[in-house]
Protein backbone atom coordinates (compact mmCIF):
# COMPACT_ATOMS: atom_id res chain seq x y z
CA UNK A 1 0.00 0.00 0.00
CA UNK A 2 1.34 3.50 -1.01
CA UNK A 3 -0.08 6.68 -0.70
CA UNK A 4 0.62 8.80 -3.14
CA UNK A 5 2.45 12.01 -1.84
CA UNK A 6 0.29 15.51 -0.79
CA UNK A 7 0.29 18.16 -3.51
CA UNK A 8 1.83 21.14 -1.84
CA UNK A 9 -0.46 24.78 -2.20
CA UNK A 10 1.89 26.02 -4.23
CA UNK A 11 2.27 23.24 -7.05
CA UNK A 12 -1.49 23.81 -7.01
CA UNK A 13 -1.57 27.33 -7.87
CA UNK A 14 1.02 26.57 -10.33
CA UNK A 15 -0.93 23.79 -12.10
CA UNK A 16 -4.06 25.66 -12.23
CA UNK A 17 -2.72 28.39 -13.82
CA UNK A 18 -0.89 26.56 -16.14
CA UNK A 19 -4.31 24.95 -17.05
CA UNK A 20 -6.12 28.28 -16.82
CA UNK A 21 -3.47 29.78 -19.27
CA UNK A 22 -2.95 26.76 -21.86
CA UNK A 23 -6.57 25.27 -21.88
CA UNK A 24 -9.15 27.99 -20.74
CA UNK A 25 -10.32 27.01 -17.94
CA UNK A 26 -10.17 27.99 -14.34
CA UNK A 27 -10.31 25.18 -11.76
CA UNK A 28 -9.55 28.03 -9.04
CA UNK A 29 -13.30 27.07 -7.51
CA UNK A 30 -13.61 23.75 -8.18
CA UNK A 31 -13.77 21.87 -4.55
CA UNK A 32 -10.07 21.53 -3.30
CA UNK A 33 -9.79 17.88 -1.80
CA UNK A 34 -11.58 15.94 -5.03
CA UNK A 35 -9.77 18.22 -7.55
CA UNK A 36 -6.45 17.10 -5.72
CA UNK A 37 -7.28 13.61 -5.58
CA UNK A 38 -8.20 13.45 -9.39
CA UNK A 39 -5.07 15.29 -10.02
CA UNK A 40 -3.22 12.79 -8.46
CA UNK A 41 -4.92 9.94 -10.20
CA UNK A 42 -4.25 11.43 -13.50
CA UNK A 43 -0.43 11.78 -12.31
CA UNK A 44 -0.43 7.76 -11.37
CA UNK A 45 -2.47 6.73 -14.88
CA UNK A 46 0.08 8.34 -17.11
CA UNK A 47 3.03 7.76 -14.71
CA UNK A 48 3.82 11.75 -14.52
CA UNK A 49 5.62 11.18 -11.47
CA UNK A 50 5.32 14.71 -10.13
CA UNK A 51 3.06 17.95 -10.59
CA UNK A 52 5.90 19.59 -11.66
CA UNK A 53 6.06 17.24 -14.94
CA UNK A 54 2.83 17.45 -15.35
CA UNK A 55 2.94 20.96 -15.63
CA UNK A 56 5.66 20.74 -18.21
CA UNK A 57 4.15 17.87 -20.47
CA UNK A 58 0.70 20.69 -20.28
CA UNK A 59 3.38 23.13 -21.46
CA UNK A 60 5.41 21.35 -24.56
CA UNK A 61 1.80 19.88 -25.53
CA UNK A 62 2.25 16.29 -24.71
CA UNK A 63 -0.92 16.37 -22.72
CA UNK A 64 -3.97 16.95 -24.65
CA UNK A 65 -6.65 19.06 -22.50
CA UNK A 66 -9.32 16.33 -23.52
CA UNK A 67 -7.10 13.64 -22.12
CA UNK A 68 -6.88 15.73 -18.97
CA UNK A 69 -10.40 17.27 -18.69
CA UNK A 70 -12.04 13.66 -19.16
CA UNK A 71 -10.21 12.52 -16.32
CA UNK A 72 -10.40 14.99 -14.10
CA UNK A 73 -14.12 16.32 -14.75
CA UNK A 74 -16.83 13.94 -13.30
CA UNK A 75 -19.40 12.94 -16.30
CA UNK A 76 -21.38 9.84 -14.17
CA UNK A 77 -25.28 10.24 -14.61
CA UNK A 78 -27.68 7.71 -15.02
CA UNK A 79 -31.37 7.46 -16.02
CA UNK A 80 -34.03 8.67 -13.01
CA UNK A 81 -31.15 9.25 -10.76
CA UNK A 82 -32.62 9.81 -7.45
CA UNK A 83 -36.07 7.67 -8.11
CA UNK A 84 -37.30 9.56 -4.71
CA UNK A 85 -36.64 12.58 -6.56
CA UNK A 86 -38.48 11.55 -10.11
CA UNK A 87 -41.37 10.93 -7.57
CA UNK A 88 -41.38 13.96 -6.16
CA UNK A 89 -41.17 16.23 -9.01
CA UNK A 90 -43.99 14.71 -10.86
CA UNK A 91 -46.22 15.34 -7.82
CA UNK A 92 -44.75 19.19 -7.67
CA UNK A 93 -45.36 19.23 -11.73
CA UNK A 94 -48.68 17.77 -11.36
CA UNK A 95 -49.55 20.57 -8.61
CA UNK A 96 -48.75 23.59 -10.35
CA UNK A 97 -51.13 24.95 -13.01
CA UNK A 98 -49.09 25.48 -15.90
CA UNK A 99 -51.29 27.94 -17.93
CA UNK A 100 -48.68 29.14 -20.43
CA UNK A 101 -45.81 27.69 -21.90
CA UNK A 102 -43.16 26.11 -20.06
CA UNK A 103 -39.13 26.99 -20.21
CA UNK A 104 -36.90 24.43 -18.89
CA UNK A 105 -33.48 24.39 -18.83
CA UNK A 106 -30.98 21.48 -17.89
CA UNK A 107 -27.76 22.49 -16.88
CA UNK A 108 -25.27 19.69 -16.92
CA UNK A 109 -26.35 17.15 -19.89
CA UNK A 110 -23.45 14.89 -19.75
CA UNK A 111 -24.48 11.98 -21.45
CA UNK A 112 -28.32 12.82 -21.36
CA UNK A 113 -29.75 10.67 -18.52
CA UNK A 114 -30.96 13.30 -16.72
CA UNK A 115 -32.71 15.72 -20.00
CA UNK A 116 -34.09 12.24 -21.37
CA UNK A 117 -35.60 11.18 -17.64
CA UNK A 118 -37.20 15.04 -17.82
CA UNK A 119 -38.85 14.31 -21.20
CA UNK A 120 -40.06 10.92 -20.45
CA UNK A 121 -41.83 12.78 -17.77
CA UNK A 122 -43.08 15.61 -19.50
CA UNK A 123 -44.70 13.32 -21.50
CA UNK A 124 -46.49 11.08 -19.24
CA UNK A 125 -47.74 14.38 -17.94
CA UNK A 126 -48.90 15.58 -21.13
CA UNK A 127 -46.53 18.30 -20.92
CA UNK A 128 -44.34 18.21 -23.63
CA UNK A 129 -45.99 20.22 -26.41
CA UNK A 130 -45.94 22.85 -24.24
CA UNK A 131 -42.27 22.96 -22.72
CA UNK A 132 -39.66 24.12 -24.80
CA UNK A 133 -36.47 22.13 -23.18
CA UNK A 134 -32.82 23.53 -23.31
CA UNK A 135 -30.37 21.20 -21.95
CA UNK A 136 -26.68 22.78 -21.33
CA UNK A 137 -23.25 21.28 -21.25
CA UNK A 138 -19.51 22.90 -21.39
CA UNK A 139 -17.87 19.79 -23.21
CA UNK A 140 -18.93 19.44 -26.72
CA UNK A 141 -17.81 15.80 -26.99
CA UNK A 142 -20.09 14.89 -24.56
CA UNK A 143 -23.24 17.00 -25.66
CA UNK A 144 -22.48 15.15 -28.95
CA UNK A 145 -23.14 12.03 -27.17
CA UNK A 146 -26.00 13.01 -25.21
CA UNK A 147 -27.46 14.29 -28.98
CA UNK A 148 -27.01 10.89 -30.13
CA UNK A 149 -29.92 9.57 -27.92
CA UNK A 150 -28.07 6.24 -27.21
CA UNK A 151 -27.77 4.91 -23.73
CA UNK A 152 -25.41 1.81 -23.54
CA UNK A 153 -27.47 -1.53 -22.96
CA UNK A 154 -24.87 -2.02 -20.03
CA UNK A 155 -26.72 0.48 -17.69
CA UNK A 156 -30.09 -0.39 -18.27
CA UNK A 157 -29.98 -2.60 -15.41
CA UNK A 158 -29.37 0.01 -13.23
CA UNK A 159 -31.87 2.34 -15.15
CA UNK A 160 -34.41 0.26 -15.25
CA UNK A 161 -34.21 -0.16 -11.36
CA UNK A 162 -34.55 3.91 -10.70
CA UNK A 163 -37.36 3.85 -13.39
CA UNK A 164 -39.40 1.05 -11.08
CA UNK A 165 -38.62 3.18 -8.14
CA UNK A 166 -39.97 6.27 -9.21
CA UNK A 167 -43.63 4.65 -9.56
CA UNK A 168 -44.26 5.59 -12.96
CA UNK A 169 -46.44 3.54 -14.84
CA UNK A 170 -45.58 1.60 -18.04
CA UNK A 171 -42.14 0.27 -19.12
CA UNK A 172 -39.22 2.32 -19.45
CA UNK A 173 -38.34 0.49 -22.71
CA UNK A 174 -41.25 2.20 -24.55
CA UNK A 175 -39.72 5.15 -24.72
CA UNK A 176 -36.30 3.54 -26.38
CA UNK A 177 -36.07 1.26 -29.44
CA UNK A 178 -32.95 -1.19 -28.85
CA UNK A 179 -30.31 -0.46 -31.87
CA UNK A 180 -27.62 -2.94 -31.33
CA UNK A 181 -25.81 -2.98 -27.99
CA UNK A 182 -27.64 0.41 -26.76
CA UNK A 183 -31.36 1.99 -26.64
CA UNK A 184 -31.75 4.90 -28.26
CA UNK A 185 -34.33 7.36 -27.05
CA UNK A 186 -37.53 7.76 -29.08
CA UNK A 187 -37.85 10.79 -31.83
CA UNK A 188 -40.56 12.86 -30.55
CA UNK A 189 -38.80 12.84 -26.95
CA UNK A 190 -35.56 13.74 -28.45
CA UNK A 191 -36.24 16.10 -31.00
CA UNK A 192 -37.69 18.27 -28.94
CA UNK A 193 -34.55 18.80 -26.87
CA UNK A 194 -32.43 21.55 -27.63
CA UNK A 195 -28.49 21.00 -26.94
CA UNK A 196 -26.12 24.04 -26.44
CA UNK A 197 -22.66 24.21 -26.09
CA UNK A 198 -22.25 26.55 -22.90
CA UNK A 199 -20.22 27.20 -19.54
CA UNK A 200 -22.84 28.14 -17.42
CA UNK A 201 -20.45 29.52 -15.38
CA UNK A 202 -18.21 31.66 -17.67
CA UNK A 203 -20.60 32.56 -20.40
CA UNK A 204 -22.88 35.41 -20.68
CA UNK A 205 -26.45 33.46 -20.82
CA UNK A 206 -29.73 34.78 -19.19
CA UNK A 207 -33.78 34.20 -19.81
CA UNK A 208 -36.83 34.29 -18.40
CA UNK A 209 -36.84 30.45 -17.35
CA UNK A 210 -39.50 28.43 -15.11
CA UNK A 211 -37.60 25.35 -14.21
CA UNK A 212 -34.19 25.33 -13.70
CA UNK A 213 -32.40 21.58 -12.91
CA UNK A 214 -28.89 22.27 -11.96
CA UNK A 215 -28.03 18.90 -10.39
CA UNK A 216 -24.69 17.71 -9.53
CA UNK A 217 -22.67 20.08 -10.62
CA UNK A 218 -22.22 22.43 -7.46
CA UNK A 219 -21.09 19.72 -6.03
CA UNK A 220 -17.88 20.31 -7.64
CA UNK A 221 -17.38 23.88 -6.76
CA UNK A 222 -16.15 25.69 -3.50
CA UNK A 223 -18.85 27.64 -1.99
CA UNK A 224 -17.61 30.77 -3.72
CA UNK A 225 -18.67 29.42 -7.46
CA UNK A 226 -21.91 27.94 -5.81
CA UNK A 227 -22.73 31.27 -4.65
CA UNK A 228 -21.99 32.71 -8.04
CA UNK A 229 -23.68 30.11 -10.47
CA UNK A 230 -26.94 29.97 -7.74
CA UNK A 231 -26.90 33.87 -8.39
CA UNK A 232 -27.03 33.26 -12.31
CA UNK A 233 -29.75 30.81 -11.82
CA UNK A 234 -31.34 33.24 -9.77
CA UNK A 235 -31.23 36.10 -12.24
CA UNK A 236 -32.76 33.31 -15.38
CA UNK A 237 -35.70 32.42 -13.25
CA UNK A 238 -38.83 33.61 -13.09
CA UNK A 239 -41.57 34.48 -10.20
CA UNK A 240 -42.79 30.93 -8.02
CA UNK A 241 -40.20 29.18 -10.98
CA UNK A 242 -38.38 26.07 -9.58
CA UNK A 243 -34.78 25.80 -9.24
CA UNK A 244 -34.19 21.95 -8.57
CA UNK A 245 -30.49 20.96 -7.06
CA UNK A 246 -28.70 17.33 -6.42
CA UNK A 247 -29.61 15.52 -3.67
CA UNK A 248 -27.51 16.73 -1.12
CA UNK A 249 -27.10 20.34 -2.59
CA UNK A 250 -28.81 22.85 -1.08
CA UNK A 251 -29.29 27.30 -1.97
CA UNK A 252 -28.65 27.38 2.31
CA UNK A 253 -25.69 29.68 2.75
CA UNK A 254 -25.80 31.48 -0.02
CA UNK A 255 -26.85 34.90 -0.89
CA UNK A 256 -30.29 33.62 -2.47
CA UNK A 257 -31.14 31.71 0.93
CA UNK A 258 -34.21 33.79 1.49
CA UNK A 259 -35.77 33.83 -1.72
CA UNK A 260 -36.75 30.50 -1.99
CA UNK A 261 -38.84 28.42 -0.48
CA UNK A 262 -37.70 24.46 -0.39
CA UNK A 263 -41.24 22.62 -1.26
CA UNK A 264 -41.04 19.25 0.80
CA UNK A 265 -38.76 17.84 3.79
CA UNK A 266 -35.95 16.23 1.49
CA UNK A 267 -35.98 16.64 -2.32
CA UNK A 268 -34.00 19.45 -3.16
CA UNK A 269 -37.00 21.54 -5.21
CA UNK A 270 -36.57 25.16 -4.29
CA UNK A 271 -39.64 28.14 -5.46
CA UNK A 272 -38.82 31.32 -5.97
CA UNK A 273 -40.60 33.87 -3.52
CA UNK A 274 -43.19 36.38 -4.73
CA UNK A 275 -42.16 39.62 -3.86
CA UNK B 1 -7.25 3.79 31.68
CA UNK B 2 -3.54 3.98 30.35
CA UNK B 3 -1.79 7.61 30.51
CA UNK B 4 -3.31 9.59 27.72
CA UNK B 5 -2.56 12.76 26.35
CA UNK B 6 -6.02 15.25 27.32
CA UNK B 7 -4.21 18.37 25.68
CA UNK B 8 -6.85 21.17 24.92
CA UNK B 9 -5.08 21.40 21.38
CA UNK B 10 -7.47 19.19 19.71
CA UNK B 11 -10.07 20.85 17.40
CA UNK B 12 -11.49 17.72 16.00
CA UNK B 13 -12.60 14.32 15.96
CA UNK B 14 -12.66 11.28 13.04
CA UNK B 15 -14.17 8.50 13.47
CA UNK B 16 -14.31 5.76 10.99
CA UNK B 17 -15.71 2.17 10.86
CA UNK B 18 -17.40 -0.60 8.61
CA UNK B 19 -18.68 -3.97 10.28
CA UNK B 20 -19.93 -3.88 13.43
CA UNK B 21 -18.99 -0.23 14.31
CA UNK B 22 -22.87 0.76 14.33
CA UNK B 23 -23.30 -0.95 17.65
CA UNK B 24 -20.56 0.84 18.84
CA UNK B 25 -20.87 4.19 17.53
CA UNK B 26 -24.39 4.03 18.99
CA UNK B 27 -22.66 3.59 22.67
CA UNK B 28 -19.94 6.55 21.93
CA UNK B 29 -22.81 8.72 20.75
CA UNK B 30 -25.37 7.59 23.62
CA UNK B 31 -22.91 8.80 26.28
CA UNK B 32 -21.08 11.65 24.47
CA UNK B 33 -22.20 14.93 26.97
CA UNK B 34 -24.59 17.35 25.50
CA UNK B 35 -22.00 19.99 25.33
CA UNK B 36 -19.16 17.86 24.06
CA UNK B 37 -17.59 21.21 22.27
CA UNK B 38 -15.12 19.49 19.34
CA UNK B 39 -16.66 18.75 15.65
CA UNK B 40 -17.12 15.05 15.04
CA UNK B 41 -16.74 13.43 11.85
CA UNK B 42 -17.95 10.23 11.13
CA UNK B 43 -17.50 7.86 8.38
CA UNK B 44 -19.38 4.18 8.32
CA UNK B 45 -19.93 2.08 5.70
CA UNK B 46 -23.13 1.39 4.67
CA UNK B 47 -25.43 0.51 1.62
CA UNK B 48 -26.08 2.05 -1.37
CA UNK B 49 -29.43 3.45 -1.80
CA UNK B 50 -30.68 3.30 2.06
CA UNK B 51 -30.74 6.47 2.70
CA UNK B 52 -32.20 7.42 5.95
CA UNK B 53 -31.58 4.42 7.96
CA UNK B 54 -28.48 4.83 9.76
CA UNK B 55 -29.04 8.34 10.60
CA UNK B 56 -32.34 8.09 12.30
CA UNK B 57 -31.38 5.43 14.38
CA UNK B 58 -27.88 7.46 15.74
CA UNK B 59 -30.25 10.43 16.02
CA UNK B 60 -31.80 8.36 18.42
CA UNK B 61 -29.00 6.61 20.44
CA UNK B 62 -27.17 9.95 20.64
CA UNK B 63 -28.18 13.31 22.89
CA UNK B 64 -26.48 15.17 20.69
CA UNK B 65 -27.96 15.62 16.82
CA UNK B 66 -26.09 13.95 14.18
CA UNK B 67 -26.03 15.41 10.79
CA UNK B 68 -25.34 14.09 7.10
CA UNK B 69 -23.86 17.32 5.98
CA UNK B 70 -24.98 18.99 2.21
CA UNK B 71 -22.24 19.88 -0.02
CA UNK B 72 -20.26 23.05 1.54
CA UNK B 73 -21.98 23.26 4.31
CA UNK B 74 -20.04 25.18 6.87
CA UNK B 75 -18.56 23.17 10.18
CA UNK B 76 -20.06 24.22 13.87
CA UNK B 77 -18.67 23.93 17.15
CA UNK B 78 -19.53 20.22 18.64
CA UNK B 79 -22.03 19.26 15.74
CA UNK B 80 -21.88 15.34 15.20
CA UNK B 81 -21.29 14.46 11.12
CA UNK B 82 -22.33 11.76 9.05
CA UNK B 83 -20.56 11.02 5.80
CA UNK B 84 -23.84 10.46 3.46
CA UNK B 85 -24.79 7.60 1.75
CA UNK B 86 -23.00 7.20 -1.75
CA UNK B 87 -20.99 10.20 -0.87
CA UNK B 88 -17.09 11.27 -0.24
CA UNK B 89 -17.04 13.49 3.02
CA UNK B 90 -14.13 16.06 2.71
CA UNK B 91 -12.89 17.97 5.06
CA UNK B 92 -11.96 21.21 3.98
CA UNK B 93 -9.52 24.17 4.82
CA UNK B 94 -11.95 27.22 5.41
CA UNK B 95 -13.99 25.18 7.98
CA UNK B 96 -16.50 23.93 5.21
CA UNK B 97 -17.40 20.48 4.34
CA UNK B 98 -17.82 19.11 0.41
CA UNK B 99 -19.17 16.11 -1.05
CA UNK B 100 -17.71 13.88 -3.81
CA UNK B 101 -19.16 11.60 -6.21
CA UNK B 102 -16.04 10.28 -7.41
CA UNK B 103 -15.25 6.69 -7.95
CA UNK B 104 -15.07 4.42 -5.35
CA UNK B 105 -12.17 3.95 -3.03
CA UNK B 106 -11.35 0.69 -1.48
CA UNK B 107 -14.68 -0.40 -2.54
CA UNK B 108 -16.51 1.76 -0.46
CA UNK B 109 -17.90 5.46 -0.90
CA UNK B 110 -18.29 6.88 1.48
CA UNK B 111 -14.47 5.75 1.99
CA UNK B 112 -12.89 6.01 4.94
CA UNK B 113 -9.34 6.71 3.91
CA UNK B 114 -10.89 9.95 2.42
CA UNK B 115 -12.76 11.37 5.36
CA UNK B 116 -9.45 11.20 7.37
CA UNK B 117 -6.89 12.33 4.88
CA UNK B 118 -8.80 15.29 4.25
CA UNK B 119 -9.47 15.82 7.78
CA UNK B 120 -5.49 14.99 8.58
CA UNK B 121 -4.77 17.28 6.28
CA UNK B 122 -7.28 20.10 7.47
CA UNK B 123 -6.54 19.76 11.82
CA UNK B 124 -2.63 18.55 11.53
CA UNK B 125 -1.90 17.90 14.71
CA UNK B 126 -5.13 19.21 16.39
CA UNK B 127 -6.70 15.91 15.28
CA UNK B 128 -8.15 12.47 16.96
CA UNK B 129 -8.40 9.88 14.66
CA UNK B 130 -10.26 6.92 16.20
CA UNK B 131 -11.09 3.22 13.64
CA UNK B 132 -13.39 0.71 15.34
CA UNK B 133 -14.60 -2.74 14.28
CA UNK B 134 -14.21 -3.71 10.64
CA UNK B 135 -13.80 -6.38 7.86
CA UNK B 136 -11.34 -4.74 5.25
CA UNK B 137 -8.61 -2.24 5.46
CA UNK B 138 -10.23 1.18 4.26
CA UNK B 139 -9.17 3.84 7.37
CA UNK B 140 -5.86 1.94 7.58
CA UNK B 141 -3.90 4.75 5.33
CA UNK B 142 -6.26 7.49 6.77
CA UNK B 143 -5.03 6.90 10.13
CA UNK B 144 -1.60 6.73 8.55
CA UNK B 145 -1.95 10.27 7.75
CA UNK B 146 -3.45 11.40 11.18
CA UNK B 147 -0.16 10.09 12.27
CA UNK B 148 1.99 11.78 9.70
CA UNK B 149 0.50 15.22 10.41
CA UNK B 150 0.93 14.54 14.46
CA UNK B 151 -2.81 14.12 15.40
CA UNK B 152 -3.09 11.06 17.71
CA UNK B 153 -4.28 7.69 16.58
CA UNK B 154 -6.72 5.34 18.45
CA UNK B 155 -8.00 1.89 17.11
CA UNK B 156 -11.07 -0.20 19.29
CA UNK B 157 -9.49 -3.12 20.93
CA UNK B 158 -9.00 -6.00 18.32
CA UNK B 159 -9.61 -8.28 21.34
CA UNK B 160 -12.98 -6.51 21.23
CA UNK B 161 -13.53 -5.66 17.59
CA UNK B 162 -16.62 -7.84 16.03
CA UNK B 163 -14.18 -8.02 12.95
CA UNK B 164 -10.56 -6.93 13.56
CA UNK B 165 -9.49 -6.53 10.44
CA UNK B 166 -9.77 -2.65 10.22
CA UNK B 167 -7.71 -2.05 13.68
CA UNK B 168 -5.35 -4.57 12.42
CA UNK B 169 -4.69 -3.17 9.18
CA UNK B 170 -3.73 0.19 10.70
CA UNK B 171 -1.93 -1.23 13.51
CA UNK B 172 0.40 -2.19 10.15
CA UNK B 173 0.77 0.82 8.55
CA UNK B 174 1.45 3.27 11.11
CA UNK B 175 1.95 3.76 14.59
CA UNK B 176 -1.06 3.68 17.33
CA UNK B 177 -1.15 5.64 20.60
CA UNK B 178 -3.28 3.56 21.85
CA UNK B 179 -5.34 0.90 21.75
CA UNK B 180 -8.85 1.27 24.01
CA UNK B 181 -12.09 -0.63 24.41
CA UNK B 182 -15.60 1.09 23.76
CA UNK B 183 -15.62 1.49 27.85
CA UNK B 184 -12.18 3.31 27.38
CA UNK B 185 -12.93 5.47 24.46
CA UNK B 186 -16.11 6.84 25.77
CA UNK B 187 -14.06 7.73 29.44
CA UNK B 188 -11.30 9.57 27.07
CA UNK B 189 -13.63 11.59 24.83
CA UNK B 190 -15.72 12.84 28.77
CA UNK B 191 -12.20 13.83 29.87
CA UNK B 192 -11.18 15.81 26.70
CA UNK B 193 -14.29 17.47 26.64
CA UNK B 194 -13.71 18.97 30.29
CA UNK B 195 -9.95 20.29 29.07
CA UNK B 196 -11.35 21.53 25.37
CA UNK B 197 -14.44 23.26 26.94
CA UNK B 198 -11.95 25.79 29.27
C1 LIG C 1 -21.82 14.86 -12.93
S1 LIG C 1 -22.56 15.45 -14.41
C2 LIG C 1 -24.23 15.62 -13.87
C3 LIG C 1 -25.20 15.21 -14.94
C4 LIG C 1 -26.67 15.32 -14.56
N1 LIG C 1 -27.03 16.69 -14.28
C5 LIG C 1 -26.97 14.45 -13.38
O1 LIG C 1 -27.16 14.97 -12.28
O2 LIG C 1 -27.01 13.24 -13.52
C6 LIG C 1 -21.97 17.11 -14.52
C7 LIG C 1 -22.02 17.67 -15.93
O3 LIG C 1 -21.99 19.08 -15.83
C8 LIG C 1 -21.14 19.60 -16.83
N2 LIG C 1 -20.62 20.88 -16.35
C9 LIG C 1 -19.81 21.10 -15.29
N3 LIG C 1 -19.55 22.41 -15.16
C10 LIG C 1 -20.22 23.03 -16.16
C11 LIG C 1 -20.34 24.39 -16.56
N4 LIG C 1 -19.68 25.35 -15.92
N5 LIG C 1 -21.12 24.69 -17.61
C12 LIG C 1 -21.78 23.71 -18.28
N6 LIG C 1 -21.70 22.41 -17.95
C13 LIG C 1 -20.92 22.07 -16.91
C14 LIG C 1 -20.08 18.52 -17.01
O4 LIG C 1 -19.49 18.58 -18.30
C15 LIG C 1 -20.88 17.24 -16.80
O5 LIG C 1 -21.36 16.72 -18.00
Amino acid sequence: MQTAPEIGINELRKLIQTISERFDYDFSNYSSASFKRRIQRFIEIKRLGSVENLVNKIISGEIKKNELFTEVSVNVTELFRDPSFWKYLRKVLLEQNFSQNLKIWQIGSSSGEEVFSLMILLNDLNLLSKAEVISVDFNAGIIEKAQSGLIPGKSMELNTSNFIKTGYKGELTNYFTAEGDNFKLNKDLLSKIKFKEINFVKDSFSGSVDIILCRNILIYHNPQMQNDILKKIHQSLNMSGLLILGSRETIEWSEIASKYTMLGPEERIFKKNKV
Amino acid sequence: MKEVDLNRKYKAIVIGGSAGSFQVLCKILNKLPEDFSLPIFICCHRLKHIRNGLIEALSIKSIKEVKEPDHNEPIKRGKIYLAPANYHMNIELGNYISLSTEEMVNNSRPAIDITFETCAYVYKDKLIGILLTGANKDGALGMKKVKDYGGMTIIQDPEESVIDTMPKAAMSVTKIDHVMKVEEIIKFLIELNKVTQL
